[in-house]
């Protein structure tokens, strides 16, 4: 009896021991996506709805300034987690949803940046830009500001 | 680096240019077929859109080896949340017609249905109008109700239907055109979408005999699109009522085609396509388009490589009222 209530406390150990190794795993690997514009702009906030708009080509307006959006690509996750989780699309689905539109429409793509220096330089000089970065992007940069968590989640 | 559109302060632009390059074989034609045994294509579709705060233009010239047009020459504004364009613009009669261009970049077949072929590819319908078209889409929730309405001038009917040329408007005489189509998409803006049009044109067909042709087109379509699956189809009644110096002749059919992609990965699709017509095949109205392909069965396979560049290669069966023939095309297609 003594026997099986050390093996089954030494099954829990275990299990805790796991448990704690996942947790402390996964906070080690969990980022967030933000929405960033120049800490300059009157935009406060932007629901996931609009952004989803504004990316694929709608036109939003914030005190009388046309939002441009500008998509990062700066690694090769960002903007497929973006286009997923927030456009709902997968990267192929949205290059011909915007080009269908700029077709039909008249429309134009928003510019992709796959330098984060250019983008961020471009967020700041120019009103009513908006794009996402990630959580430790943002807190590497300057003269942004963060307009709301996109998506959380982990590397893995 | 940036991959933008052109963009100087409020103003900004996409330039796009398509050039195309082709071949096309043909077995089993007729002794009396017009069409040939072998036939090139090439060209280039340039493709230009500005915006400057709510003025719009859009323009695509197609320069190509049997033609040269200015095929979409549109000035717009933003009115509400409506597009208010005046011009020639593509008639949103049906799905195909709006959502692709002159050449075949964005398409993954080569051939477009026939049924929506341009007016001077064996064309049935009005596929270009000059004048009106309101477009937009009103938002409930997460879906869409998508309109587009136009009036104009519609094409003229000769040895082919001809759409008033803005490179010589005066040519030709032309009549009134009107469309509405209406839509729904499931969620808004993506590119999953069920409608129903509707189009009534007069066309004037002097130089045939005939005074003209009242002509009704009404249909529903739909395309349905997942990461590897692109599903597309529609349906289009037509009612033709041929009036002559000594009474008229009507008749009606119901011509369709349903479309399906696949794609596996990032570069390969494989596409095929049905077409079909019932209903009055040999009316008088089919029978002034004789090369018209009333029934067709298709497939091909399309590459998209080196950074957009794609070549396809499409097969297929072809019957028109009198010949039956197959048709095998390769393409490169490119947008820069």
């Amino acid at each position: 009896m003594r026997k099986k209530a050390a093996k089954l406390r030494t099954i829990f150990l275990c299990l805790c021991l796991s448990m704690i190794c996942v947790i402390s795993t996964a906070q080690t690997t969990q980022r967030s996506l933000l929405l960033v514009c120049s800490d300059n702009g009157k935009l406060e906030s932007l629901s996931h709805a609009d952004v989803r708009k504004l990316f694929l080509g709608v036109r939003i307006f914030n005190d009388q300034v046309r939002l441009k959006p500008m998509l990062n690509s700066t690694d090769s996750l960002i903007m497929e987690v973006f286009l997923q989780q927030v456009v709902f699309m997968s990267k192929r689905q949205y290059e011909r949803q915007a080009l269908s539109r700029v077709f039909r429409l008249g429309d134009q793509r928003p510019p992709v940046y796959d330098n984060i220096d250019v983008l961020v330089e471009d967020l700041l000089n120019t009103p009513g830009s908006v794009s996402y970065i990630w959580s430790e992007q943002f807190e590497n940069q300057t003269g942004l500001k963060s307009l709301g968590v996109l998506w959380t989640g982990s590397n893995n | 680096m940036v991959y933008s559109p052109i963009s100087l302060g409020e103003a900004t632009g996409e330039y796009l240019l398509f050039p195309h390059i082709g071949a096309i074989f043909r077995t089993d034609l007729a002794d009396d077929s017009l069409l040939d045994t072998s036939d090139d294509t090439y060209g280039v579709d340039i493709f230009a859109t500005y915006n400057y705060r709510n003025f719009l233009f859009l323009g695509e010239l197609l320069l190509a080896k049997n033609e040269q047009e200015i095929e979409r020459l549109q000035l717009g504004s933003i009115v509400g949340d409506s597009k208010v364009w005046l011009g020639r613009f593509h008639n949103p009669v049906g799905y195909w017609n709006t959502e692709f261009h002159h050449g075949s970049f964005l398409e993954s077949s080569i051939s477009r249905p026939s049924v929506v072929a341009f007016e001077d590819d064996n064309g049935l319908l009005p596929i270009h109008l000059t004048g009106l078209l309101i477009e937009g889409v009103i938002e409930q929730d997460e879906q869409g109700l998508g309109y587009a309405l136009a009036a104009g001038a519609g094409p003229e009917l000769s040895d082919e239907f001809n759409a008033l040329s803005l490179l010589d408007p005066g040519s030709g005489s032309h009549d009134l055109s009107l469309t509405l189509n209406l839509y729904l998409e499931p969620l808004l803006y993506a590119p999953t979408r069920y409608g129903l049009f509707f189009n009534y044109t007069v066309i004037p067909a002097d130089r045939i005999g005939l005074n003209e042709i009242r002509q009704i087109s009404a249909g529903a379509y739909g395309n349905w699109e997942s990461e590897r699956w692109r599903l597309t189809g529609s349906s289009f009644y037509l009612r033709n009522r041929l009036q002559e110096l000594n009474g008229e002749l009507t008749d009606n059919f119901v011509s369709s085609y349903f479309q399906a992609d696949f794609k596996p990965d990032d570069h390969w699709t494989i596409f095929g396509r049905v077409e079909w017509t019932v209903g009055d095949e040999n009316g008088a109205y089919l029978a002034l388009f004789p090369q018209y392909i009333t029934d067709r069965i298709l497939g091909g396979v399309r590459l998209d490589a080196f950074d957009r560049h794609a070549f396809t290669l499409e097969i297929s069966g072809n019957h028109t009222q009198e010949d039956y023939f197959g048709q095998f095309m390769l393409q490169w297609d490119a947008m820069f």
